[in-house]
């Protein structure tokens, strides 16, 4: 190979190819869709002849990210800290909050197609529905969880995912609760991806996961009072569709009761009685937001999977319950001590 | 229960006759424990009516939130609404109903009412309904609301409860619960109405036990009461022993036992009435005393009176027949007293009689008795000694009298006395007989010449008297008690036109053998031996009856009454006078009293009450004897006097005696000028009645006028002074 006449060029290149592999593999957070360890094809390359000192080459510079539309649902702020994320990333964008002013969708978005941006990037179920059905250009729809129900995923439309990867949700709850063995998880009709990404980890942590199907909220609480008994945890997904307020209160008290914890997707929840909280990070939805996009500018947007992972999670623990397990569990072993005696 | 209640107040019923009966008076502790009973009664059934209604809605209040709480469990356990085919629900959600006898039915319904699954908990329970259109449109406004269900029952149907509530699914409307905030209870939620579950609910048992409880309470309650009632009669005994222990003598004090001892009381209350009857009976005791000493003691002087002297004069006879020793009676009179009085005014006369009483005092020995027996008499017990006693005795008080000086008027008056004396002594004594022994002695002793003794001696003439004057007396006590006095009634007719203005009723006494004898025969004797009042008041009695028997409705009956001195002592006149003509119907202004005038200036004060008093009743007075008394003139305005009868001594010789004539003619005038009438006594012939008329007299009483008869009959004078001068003018 050597005195086929490498060139300069070519070393350079490859140089470049192990930085970005090297880079990647820094990541903590793996794809979506791919186990965690996915197998990279590392190439050795052999170290190259003493030659002259060559002075590193410059990274070319990434191309210039086309304008966005971004469209907000709502100015809630899981839907403003992303868009105030991709602001900052994007030099060319413009910004429609579908809650504000009288404007209704239909006009928001006959201005986004005036305007001719590189994608429309939807924040929210509501922008995602506008934008999916009437724009023209490419869309990238985040924070929508119950997607499936409302047909997002088009030939023009792609996702980002609005939940942690499951697995590293999992690696997360072990690493605090490493007694943690059997998990169940009630969820609504469609997400067989997701059943399968949950039973996928469950089986790489050796967790037995309970998953049951539910239509209502009452369903919900049905099964999981009869879950409960057999389980170590609880794992919440926020699939509003068979949750209401009036359950989750049971279910928390009847989970607290129990000293079973409860993993939530959302912060506020851990006032409720959760355990832990494993959210996802607004930068990071952003940084993906702007890979997809990317990619579409490249022409690339049938190469781009249906919903893309995200890479990094915000993760809170409710301190007084862990305690409050604990003395209860050192209770009962003292209690059973007792008794054995 | 309720026979055992009846036969219980019966007893207490028949307890508290039985009480009454024995008494004739209710008894103040059952009245009082019946009352608290009665009360702790009414109060232990408002407690129990309390209790029952406030364990009711307690009940229904557990019963709401029973049935809130299983309607709760069976929305969850509604497995036939939103699970399908999980058989193992449908096995629970029996086993839930059967855990609970309370709950008679579950039935689930479709959205539209229909039936879908039932589970029953009795039989006979009838067929599941659909739910009428009605409740179910009120059932389906309940979805989501704070108390999302229908309930009928309650306190009026305490058992039954049915429960109809909606059954919905709910669900976040936030995507992903990106903006879910579990304190925004306001938060997006979409309801979707899937079906209502109903309950029937049977709170027998609870209620059944509440009025068992309630049963038990008013045993209880009843029990409590029945200790209550004789503890409370026991306590309240305790409490009014002390208004008892006053009963055994107040009834001592109402016997008359003034000196009864009350013993000191603990309580408060009672120690006030205890003073109060202590002050009752030492006030009662002092009256008494009081009473007593007026009923033995004579007012005017404070000697013994005449009632009294006898009491200690009996005394002294038994003592002198028991050891056989003697004693003397003594009887005095003051001479000429009368002149004293009419010189002097008879308060002149009163104060002589208290200085008389005095030397008497002093004249006689500590363990003698002096008494006033009336007027100018006394008599005095001089106890041991024998004839030469009572002979010095006798002397010394003459010889004292006759060195008492009274003056009066700037007038020097020697007030003698004569003095009858009698011994005690013997076996057969008798006070009446030893006073008129004494009074025989006195007699004599004034026919002596007075201011001098004389000693009774056992001589058949003094016998006679002794027997007279007894049997006098004697025969009018009898002819009182046996109503053997007579009226008669004699018309005194007014001159000017000869009719009769009334009858004067004269008492006359009959002789065994039928024969009349006038009143001037007995009434001394009657006055002597205290007999005066009750002849008048048998005068009164017979007047009235005489009255009411004569009266016709055409025919005023009009009566004059004498009343004596005596009976002007007795304060009980007037009530006995109103008592007794009201009785009969007896109107008073037919009625005249003549008093003497003698009586009439004696205690003018007293006799004046007594004749207001008759006069305010109506009774008309008229003053008899006029003319025959000193001072006379004066007090007759004071008296008020409606007649003034001209002594008969002034008419008996009208005719030839020029100087009755003027004073007849002056007693006419000072009637007129007095606004009194005047009537002529001892008319006995028809010149005499001119003459009368001509001297202005206006009426006239006499033989000549009319004799008394046995019944009032008016009579028309032969002639008149109308007559006379018609025929003088006819002429």
């Amino acid at each position: 190979m050597w005195g086929s006449g490498v060139s300069l060029k070519q070393i350079a290149r490859v140089a470049m190819i192990l930085a970005v592999l090297v880079i990647s593999a820094c990541s903590t957070v793996a794809p979506v869709e791919e186990p965690i360890d996915v197998p990279i094809d590392i190439v050795i390359v052999p170290p190259a002849p003493a030659v002259q000192t060559i002075p590193p080459l410059k990274a070319p510079t990434p191309a210039k990210l086309p304008p966005v539309a971004i469209v907000l649902s709502s100015g809630q702020p899981a839907y403003a800290d992303v868009a105030r994320e991709l602001m900052l990333r994007f030099k060319d964008y413009s910004v429609y909050d579908l809650s504000a002013g009288s404007e209704p969708p239909v006009s928001v978005l006959r201005a986004i197609n005036d305007s001719d941006p590189g994608a429309v990037v939807a924040i929210g179920l509501r922008a995602a529905r506008s934008s999916v059905a009437m724009s023209t250009k490419p869309v990238l729809f985040s924070q929508v969880f119950n997607y499936q129900d409302h047909d997002l995923l088009t030939d023009d439309s792609r996702g980002v995912s609005a939940l942690v990867p499951l697995e590293a949700q999992l690696r997360a709850w072990q690493e605090i609760d490493p007694t943690i063995a059997r998990v169940g998880m009630i969820i609504g009709e469609g997400h067989e991806d997701l059943i399968a990404e949950a039973q996928q980890a469950a089986e790489r942590h050796d967790v037995t996961l309970n998953i049951q199907i539910a239509h209502s909220d009452q369903e919900t609480l049905y099964i999981f009072k009869r879950m409960i008994r057999d389980i170590d945890g609880y794992w919440l997904l926020p699939d509003n569709r068979i949750l209401s307020s009036r359950i989750l209160k049971q279910m928390f008290d009847e989970a607290k009761s129990r000293h079973i914890p409860v993993i939530v997707p959302n912060e506020s929840m851990l006032k409720m009685g959760a355990a832990i909280s494993i959210s996802t990070v607004a930068s990071d939805i952003a940084d993906t937001i702007v890979k997809v996009v990317r990619k579409i500018q490249e022409g690339d947007l049938q190469q781009v999977p249906p919903l893309t992972a995200l890479s990094e999670s915000h993760t809170q623990t409710n301190e007084a319950f862990f305690k409050q397990r604990s003395a209860a569990h050192a209770l009962m072993r003292d209690t059973s001590r007792g008794l054995s005696q | 229960m309720k026979t055992r209640l009846k036969l219980a107040a019966d007893w207490f019923a028949a307890r508290l006759e039985r009480a009454e009966a024995t008494t004739g008076k209710r008894v103040l502790v059952n009245e009082i424990l019946s009352m608290q009973v009665l009360s702790a009664a009414l109060v232990g059934a408002l407690a129990i009516a309390s209790l029952y209604w406030g364990g009711q809605w307690v009940l229904q209040d557990n019963y709401s939130r029973w049935a809130m709480q299983w309607t709760e469990d069976l929305n969850e356990l509604g497995a036939p609404l939103y699970l399908t085919n999980d058989q193992e629900a449908l096995i629970r959600l029996e086993s839930f109903v059967k855990r609970y006898p309370e709950i008679d039915r579950v039935v689930y319904f479709s959205k539209d009412g229909t039936p879908v699954y039932s589970v029953d908990n009795k039989e006979d329970l009838g067929p599941v309904i659909e739910i009428p259109e009605q409740r179910l449109v009120d059932a389906i406004k309940q979805v989501g609301g704070e108390e999302p269900y229908l309930m009928r029952g309650g306190l009026f149907n305490p058992t039954l409860f049915e429960i109809l509530a909606p059954v919905w699914t709910e669900s976040i409307s936030d995507d992903g619960l990106f903006a879910f905030d579990p304190s925004d209870s306001d938060g997006e939620t979409k309801k979707e109405l899937i079906g209502f579950v109903g309950i029937h609910l049977d709170f027998v048992i609870f209620h059944d036990r509440l009025l068992s409880n309630i049963r038990v309470a008013i045993l209880v309650l009843l029990a409590l009461l029945i200790a209550f009632g004789f503890h409370g009669r026991h306590i309240l005994r305790r409490a009014l022993a002390s208004i008892s222990d006053l009963q055994a003598p107040i009834e001592e004090l109402a016997k008359g036992n003034l000196a009864v001892k009350f013993e000191p009381a603990a309580h408060r209350e009672i120690s006030n009435i205890v003073k109060a009857l202590e002050t009752t009976a030492s006030a009662l005791n002092e009256r008494d005393e009081k009473l007593v000493e007026l009923a033995n003691h004579d007012s005017l002087t404070g000697l013994f009176n005449r009632h009294r002297f006898i009491e200690e004069l009996k005394e002294e006879i038994e003592n002198v027949m028991r050891h056989g020793r003697s004693s003397a009676l003594l009887f005095i009179d003051l001479d000429q007293f009368k002149y004293i009085n009419d010189d002097c005014g008879h308060p002149a006369g009163d104060r002589l009689i208290r200085k008389v009483a005095d030397e008497l005092d002093r004249s006689t020995r500590s363990n003698d008795i002096v008494a006033r027996f009336g007027g100018d008499e006394f008599a005095i017990l001089v106890r041991r000694t024998d004839v030469d006693g009572a002979r010095a005795a006798a002397e010394t008080i003459l010889t004292n009298m006759r060195r008492m000086a009274h003056i009066e008027d700037e007038k020097i008056f020697h007030a003698h006395c004569s003095i009858g004396v009698t011994m005690l002594e013997g076996d057969d004594l008798d006070q009446d007989e030893l006073i008129n022994q004494a009074d025989i002695a006195c007699r004599d002793a004034k026919l002596a010449g007075r201011n001098r003794m004389s000693l009774y001696e056992h001589s058949e003439d003094n016998l006679q008297r002794d027997a007279a004057d007894i049997g006098w007396m004697n025969r009018l006590r009898k002819a009182v008690d046996n109503d053997e006095f007579e009226l008669w009634f004699q018309p005194i007719n007014r001159i000017d036109n000869g009719e009769t203005t009334h009858h004067e009723v004269l008492i006359r006494l009959r002789t065994e053998d039928g024969k009349l004898i006038q009143p001037d025969a007995f009434l001394p004797s009657a006055m002597r031996f205290g007999l005066m009042t009750e002849i008048d008041f048998w005068v009164i009695r017979h007047a009235a009856a005489a009255y009411s028997k004569y009266s016709k409705p055409d025919q005023r009956l009009r009566l004059a009454v004498n009343l004596s001195a005596n009976v002007f002592e007795n304060d009980d006149l007037i009530a006995y006078v109103e008592e007794t003509f009201n009785k009969h119907g007896v109107r008073p202004n037919d009625i005249v009293f003549e008093v003497t005038e003698s009586l009439a200036i004696r205690r003018p004060a007293h006799v004046e009450r007594q004749i207001a008093g008759l006069r305010k009743l109506g009774y008309e007075f008229s003053l008899d004897d006029f003319g025959t008394g000193y001072n006379s003139f004066s007090h007759l305005q004071k008296l008020h006097f409606d007649y003034i009868k001209i002594d008969g001594s002034f008419v008996e010789d009208l005719l030839n005696n020029p100087v009755d004539q003027k004073m007849i003619k002056l007693m006419a005038e000072i009637g007129r000028e007095a606004g009194m009438k005047t009537i002529a006594e001892y008319v006995q012939n028809a010149e005499s009645l001119i003459l009368l008329g001509e001297l202005g007299v206006d009426m006239a009483q006499g033989y000549f006028v009319g004799r008394p008869t046995k019944r009032p009959k008016p009579k028309l004078t032969p002639i008149s002074l109308s007559s006379r001068r018609a025929k003088r003018n006819s002429r």
